[in-house]
């Protein structure tokens, strides 16, 4: 009988002697951790939705929806108008027309606040309710064609994913399930959504999602566990999946949308913060050559840090984006976002163990690596870090998750502001220039 | 109140909600800790980050009634970075008292236990937290392999080396007459 056969007279006298070792009584310095965890602040919840929503924003592809008259006057002015309306739109479509990434104008920005979704037209400007009612809306993200919004919905203690107009109107569920602990990402003709969701009992599954509701089906991935995903800019149906498998442990992997692996990338890891952290933040640059993705690093003698890294979307040559200079051993810089133009980068970075006292800023790198990063905005202690371009990549977004305050950071001289409002970590809207 | 609506509760800031679940739990809390650090400072510095972590991120527990196991891996990931952080610092064996046996039963567990924690000491952090978090806390060893963020094929082949290790020290003190009840498989 092995270790695994069963339970037997070994098993049964080390479960007895680990008893007798432990010697489980109620620890004296309860008090104590009461008195820190009196003065600690609660993350806000939206911020686990969030963090899990890639930060990307979203381009515009305009959809022109065009109005058929309904009452013709007479057939030679309906002929006209139509031809004079189709005119208009075929210019229109060729001067407005965008790539699903890349600059655009900055549209509306929307965010939670207070169980309810807003928007404002610019940073200073005067918020319009998007989404509210007696449930809790939060987490909105615009597709990339900015004519949508997905955003979570909790009913009692269950959570859906919604998607809406952009402007709030004909909400519906695109996802029958109620959502645990989810990721959602769109697809570039923001059509769908790609979703992994985790069921009651801890399964991990991989859906794909309609915008419209017409019903999301599930991807089957044999025995790898998802844990986020994400579109590939290329629009050929590919999906980045960061998947857990028995066999080989956590890796990234091209797959299309039956499930089937185009490509695994064979990252390493150090897996020393569990499958939940190994290799997360993946993004694609939005040429989609190229994937920015977290490796968690030990540091001999201390705990670990966290590094980001690119690969060529093809797995070769990856490559550690380099840190500022003189960074502490203990400095980490994670969750990678490209700018529209795919010229720059941002990251969290901080310096301080995880879980422990930290300082906490965002770090900006050009996007090949030519330059160590530097930090830009404000400086806080303890305080972790969102963060987003605008569509037209002159301005970077920060969002406070203890606290939802906001801050207006220019990428190019650092100086920052603090925004005039709060709210979980805002969607900015793509629109055509 | 159940302890449904207690930790739903304490996810919503009620910090008195948390205290009744921090103490419920804390016993074997600090119990697993002491198991995987061998050292009473580090685990009381474990515990403490993990129910610091634990009142932080509860309002994200999207499952009330999978706290437990969530506190159980935030316990163990907060004392492997206890290890990973004092690991050049020489780990201070804690001598537990040694008492009078008064019958053969008694004899033999003190001795099972004084075998077990030596076996233990020469174990590594990582492997002694998945002995903690299988034989001790109770999980099924592909639920301890995700908790520790490693494959199962992995958590087998740990569980395996340390296990030998564990054997090889009880084997040669063997037992009779152990009532054995029940089952835990793989």
């Amino acid at each position: 009988m092995t270790a695994f056969d069963g339970f037997d007279l070994v098993d049964a006298r080390v479960v007895g002697a680990l008893d007798e070792i432990a010697a489980a009584t109620r620890p004296d310095y309860l008090d104590d951790i009461f008195q820190v965890t009196a003065r600690t602040r609660q993350r806000p919840r939206w911020t686990f939705f969030e963090r899990w929503l890639p930060m990307d924003t979203t381009a515009t592809q305009p959809v022109g929806r065009i109005r058929t008259p309904l009452r013709p006057i007479a057939l030679l002015l309906i002929l006209g108008l139509l031809a004079i309306v189709a005119t208009a739109f075929i210019v229109g479509s060729q001067r407005h027309s965008l790539d699903p990434y890349g600059p655009a104008k900055n549209g509306v920005i929307a965010y939670g606040a207070d169980g309810d979704l807003f928007v404002r037209d610019s940073l200073t400007g005067a918020p319009r309710l998007l989404a509210g009612g007696p449930d809790v809306q939060g987490g909105a993200l615009f597709s990339r064609d900015g004519q949508l919004v997905a955003f979570d919905n909790v009913v009692g203690d269950v959570d859906h994913v919604m998607v809406a107009w952009a402007d709030g109107s004909n909400p519906h569920r695109i996802l029958a399930e109620p959502f645990l602990n989810p990721t959602a990402a769109w697809s570039p003709d923001s059509r769908s959504l790609v979703l992994t969701n985790e069921s009651p009992n801890g399964d991990r599954t991989l859906w794909i999602a309609p915008a419209d509701g017409s019903g999301a089906r599930q991807i089957d991935l044999g025995n790898l566990v998802p844990y986020d995903a994400i579109y590939n800019p290329s629009n050929d149906g590919t999906i980045l999946l960061r998947a857990d498998s028995v066999v080989d442990g956590t890796d990234l992997y091209l797959i299309d949308e039956t499930g089937r692996t185009v490509r695994k990338y064979n990252l390493p890891g150090t897996m020393l913060y569990g499958a939940q952290w190994e290799l997360a933040g993946a993004a694609f640059s939005p040429d989609g050559k190229t994937i920015a993705h977290n490796a968690v690093e030990d540091i001999p003698g201390d705990t670990a840090r966290f590094r980001t890294y690119l690969v060529d979307v093809d797995g070769t040559n990856q490559r550690e984006l380099p840190a500022p200079p003189n960074a502490p051993v203990n400095y980490s810089q994670a969750w990678p976002v490209f700018s529209p133009d795919g010229k720059w980068i941002i990251m969290e970075s901080w310096v301080g163990a995880p879980g422990g006292p930290s300082t906490n800023q965002i770090a900006i790198v050009p996007a090949d690596g030519s330059a160590p990063a530097r930090g830009i905005g404000p400086s806080l202690v303890n305080q972790g870090l969102l963060r987003d371009w605008s569509p037209d990549g002159t301005k970077v977004l920060v969002g406070v998750i203890d606290g939802n305050d906001t801050y207006e950071v220019d990428p190019v001289t650092g100086e920052y502001s603090k925004l005039p409002w709060t709210g979980d970590m805002p969607s900015w809207q793509r629109t055509a220039r | 109140m159940d302890r449904r609506e207690l930790v739903e509760r304490a996810g919503r800031g009620d910090h008195d909600a948390f205290t009744v679940l921090a103490t419920a739990a804390s016993s074997r809390l600090d119990a697993a800790a002491r198991l995987i650090l061998r050292d009473r400072e580090l685990a009381r510095d474990a515990v403490q980050n993990c129910l610091v972590r634990a009142w932080r991120d509860l309002p994200g527990l999207r499952d009330p009634d999978r706290f437990d196991a969530w506190l159980h891996r935030l316990l163990v990931n907060a004392c492997l970075d206890e290890a990973r952080r004092r690991r050049r610092r020489p780990i201070e064996v804690e001598i537990q008292p040694i008492d009078d046996p008064t019958t053969n039963d008694d004899a033999r567990r003190l001795a099972d236990r004084d075998l077990v924690e030596q076996a233990l000491a020469r174990l590594d952090p990582e492997q002694r937290a998945l002995v903690v978090m299988h034989y001790y806390l109770g999980y099924p060893l592909p639920d301890a392999a995700r908790s520790l963020g490693i494959s199962l094929p992995a958590a087998k082949s740990r569980l395996h080396r340390a296990m030998g290790a564990l054997r090889r020290v009880l084997v040669a003190d063997p037992v009779d007459g152990i009532d054995l009840e029940g089952g835990r498989t793989a």
